[in-house]
């Protein structure tokens, strides 16, 4: 049996459901600064969160990003920034490149992405695809991309965070 | 021919197009409009309108495109994903199909903070990518965002988007806009101009990729009216480029030739982009001051504008 059937008889439990619900959405807005919105694009956007964009942008950055820093809010980074950064340190551009995010489904908002994806309620590719390159031995892939979401996590905690209110930058 | 606006027989038929702005009034007031349209009357293939810019309240987009039919011009009406849902932006651009509208550019929006009304709730429901594919799909696939069928006939628009080839990551920019115009961008016009060799950079790239061939790329230009404005673009506009060498030539002219020399460097940034392959077109944006288009035009040699 695949991962994914395993995962859809387990979510028809409802207590299975909500627990793993409240771990994924703390362990994401941890790591990745998680929205929740329920459409999770983070394998193909390099591990960062682009609903962190204040014009929730998923198709890339929009015309202001300067010196890396976000139009809307000077003292942070351009979500789409980091983004760029940290798909190539994964040498994987080609997700941004060749890639086009549909409209978000909002009625999945505020519930767990996983199970929308097990349960086929996304378009966007399976994260079990998309996740890893196939042309390369998970030995060298999982912990590059383990040190990657770690790395950003901690840009996350020690940088200015859209979570946290910093006073306005001067317009 | 996908809409046969004026703007696209032009294109078509390889001619070096020209559009221009037009700002909508902070009010109701229909003279505004009719003063301005004068100044752009002839001098260029289309006009846009802007989409209550810089998140500032004025005049709808949709309804000065209607009153520019009536005046004889030709308007390309501009729409953001920040004061619209799909449901909303899709109506919109049926009832501007049915007044006659054929020109349409797709945007983002700037945020709200920058405007009138900080307070105000966004919506960006979509962003602008999908907006493209959704008109592209109502005009192609005669098809709703939903996948629903349309009954009856569709808006056909000439789509077209927006680029910046100044902002970060400079290297992603060639590629975002090869993804808009897989997703249906049929025109682009870019950011203002004013660091040509930068721009001369990213055309290489775009042509590299190809994507001269598969859409029309009008490069932003605009005169620059006083030192004060120089100088707040370059410091405090997002995502725009202007070289100190600007600043410094705005500076050393003397007060009463300002405006002559904002004119001049326009003129001059108009003839170095002509020159750059794959540039089809500029599109000029003298904002609030629209009364410099024909000078700009007549020096920069693009007037008599081909009648198609
Ligand atoms: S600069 Fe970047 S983070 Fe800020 S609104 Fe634009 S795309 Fe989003």
């Amino acid at each position: 049996m695949s991962v994914d059937a395993i995962l859809e008889r387990a979510f028809q439990n409802r207590i299975f459901s909500q627990a793993f619900f409240l771990v994924e959405r703390k362990m994401k807005e941890w790591l990745f600064d998680c929205q929740s919105c329920g459409n999770c694009v983070l394998s193909h956007t390099g591990f960062i969160c682009p609903m962190r964009c204040p014009k929730s942008q998923r198709n890339g950055p929009c015309g202001g990003a300067m010196d890396g820093h976000c139009e809307v809010d000077i003292s942070k980074r351009c979500v789409w920034d980091e983004i760029w950064e940290s798909t190539n340190r994964l040498h994987r551009i080609d997700l941004l490149t060749n890639n086009y995010e549909g409209p978000p489904d909002w009625r999945l908002y505020g519930t767990s992405a996983w199970e929308n994806m097990v349960a086929g309620r996304l378009e966007s590719p399976s994260i079990f695809e998309t996740l890893f390159r196939k042309d390369e031995p998970l030995l060298r892939e999982v912990p590059r991309v383990v040190f990657q979401i770690l790395r950003n996590c901690y840009n996350l905690i020690t940088g200015p965070s859209w979570r946290r209110y910093e006073g306005r930058p001067p317009l | 021919m996908k809409a046969g606006s004026n703007l696209e027989k032009v294109l078509a038929a390889g001619h070096f197009a020209a559009t221009g702005e037009l700002g909508p009034p902070k009010s109701a007031d229909r003279e505004v409009i009719e003063k301005k349209a004068g100044y752009l009357k002839g001098h260029v293939d289309a006009v846009n309108i802007t989409d209550c810019q810089t998140a500032v309240v004025r005049m709808s987009s949709i309804s000065v495109g209607t009153m520019l039919l009536g005046l004889g011009l030709e308007p390309t009406i501009q729409m953001t994903c920040r004061d619209r849902n799909r449901i909303a932006i899709q109506a919109d651009l049926l009832g501007a199909a049915a007044l006659g509208i054929k020109n349409l550019l797709c945007l983002t929006g700037d945020h709200q903070k920058f405007g009138n009304h900080p307070r105000a709730k966004n919506v960006f429901d979509l962003d602008s990518m999908q907006l493209l594919q959704m008109v592209k799909a109502m005009r192609d696939e005669k098809r709703f965002e939903c996948g629903e069928e349309m009954e009856g006939r569709e808006p056909r628009f000439f789509i077209g988007a927006a680029a910046n080839p100044f902002a970060d990551p400079f290297e992603y920019r060639p590629h975002r806009l090869a993804k808009k115009v897989a997703a249906g961008a049929d025109f682009i016009q870019t950011q203002i101009v004013f660091n040509v060799p930068k721009f001369a950079e990213f055309m290489k790239k775009v042509c590299d990729l190809g994507l001269h061939e598969k859409v029309y790329i009008l490069a932003g230009v605009s005169p620059i009216k006083t030192l004060g404005a120089a100088r707040y673009m370059a410091k405090f506009v997002p995502g725009m480029d202007v070289p100190d060498e600007m600043v410094r030539r705005m500076k050393e002219s003397p007060k009463e030739k300002r405006e002559e020399e904002g004119i001049q460097i326009c003129v001059e940034i108009i003839q170095q982009v002509r020159e750059i392959p794959g540039v089809a077109g500029i599109h000029l944006m003298a904002i609030e001051w629209e009364e410099a288009v024909p000078e700009i035009t007549e020096r920069a040699g693009l007037l008599p504008r081909p009648q198609v």
